[in-house]
């Protein structure tokens, strides 16, 4: 058997063949292919961008505060007079069973000193006619 | 040196990119698609690594340092996307990179940018037995007939590895081609 010797033999090829005209089409190809540098061109909406998110920031703090004041700010405590159009109207206590849930300190604590002199009280029975009615009932 | 510095700056200044663009293109080309080939051997498939590697090399041009050549910054580019063009394709087919290669081998006959006869062909399926590594090398400094400095840069690696593995590469194929 004859040992191959590479060196021995004519140089191998690698028999690789292209199309024709095949060069010449990848430059003209290739020049198509890489983008050509530019100015970058700054619109003037970017330009502003910072003071464009600055006022929409604002607008949105702007229109929160209503709802911060609505749902955040809202007391949990029932207003005074919520509670007494409750009591009169909606619910079944009646005065007696009111008076029955005081104790002596808080009838003290609400009585209010009239403080009328004996002079007023005195010409009001004389001016009123009907308190003679009255009495009698 | 010099020379090459301002052909980069060429490249690099928009006025006169285009120029230096088409000037690289007409310079390297033919080689790198040569090199290309040898790896990839199939005519299509070296078209499209090509313009991979050219688009590679105009977008990184800016991040080139000027640390090795020019012409052997490309050729890393080139190698680089045709080995990755492989085991990509190796991938989708679903088979493995000598299969792939094997095949492709097989197809040269009909292939019609394929000029060669029963020789070649053996020769290529030699080289498909070898590593990896010494098939690069043996592709550049046989076909391509680049110098051993010049694949050293390359690829990375001493002139005495790459004369020791183009050594052992030729008599494994010469072996191969014995025997078969």
């Amino acid at each position: 058997m004859k040992t191959f010797k590479l060196d021995n033999e004519p140089k191998i090829k690698p028999g690789f063949v292209v199309p024709e005209n095949y060069f010449e089409n990848f430059s003209a190809k290739m020049m198509k292919q890489i983008p050509v540098e530019e100015p970058k061109v700054i619109s003037i909406l970017q330009r502003r961008k910072k003071w464009i998110y600055a006022a929409a920031a604002i607008f949105i703090f702007a229109l929160s505060i209503p709802i911060y004041n609505n749902y955040f700010l809202r007391s949990t405590e029932i207003e005074d007079l919520t509670l007494e159009n409750y009591i009169t109207y909606q619910s079944n206590l009646s005065s007696v069973d009111l008076t029955n849930l005081l104790d002596r300190e808080d009838i003290k604590s609400i009585s209010i000193d009239l403080n009328i002199d004996d002079k007023s009280i005195e010409n009001e029975l004389i001016l009123n006619k009907n308190l003679e009615q009255y009495l009698l009932n | 040196m010099q020379e090459e510095k301002e052909f980069i700056q060429e490249l690099l200044n928009p006025k006169t990119q285009n120029q230096a663009f088409e000037k690289l293109l007409k310079e390297y080309q033919k080689p790198l698609y040569n090199h290309i080939r040898n790896i990839v051997l199939n005519h299509d498939d070296a078209d499209d690594v090509l313009q991979n590697t050219f688009v590679k090399v105009f977008q990184y041009l800016n991040n080139f340092k000027g640390e090795s050549k020019l012409f052997s910054w490309m050729y890393r580019i080139a190698t680089n996307e045709a080995l990755t063009f492989l085991s990509q394709k190796s991938k989708k087919n679903r088979i493995s990179s000598e299969t792939l290669q094997n095949k492709t081998i097989d197809n040269l006959k009909a292939d019609e940018y394929f000029d060669g006869n029963e020789i070649q062909i053996k020769l290529q399926k030699a080289i498909l037995l070898l590593p990896k590594k010494q098939q690069l090398v043996f592709k550049m400094k046989y076909f391509e007939e680049l110098k051993y400095e010049e694949i050293s840069e390359i690829l990375g690696t001493t002139v005495g590895a790459l004369k020791a593995s183009y050594h052992h590469a030729v008599k494994k194929i010469e072996a191969f081609v014995t025997t078969n």
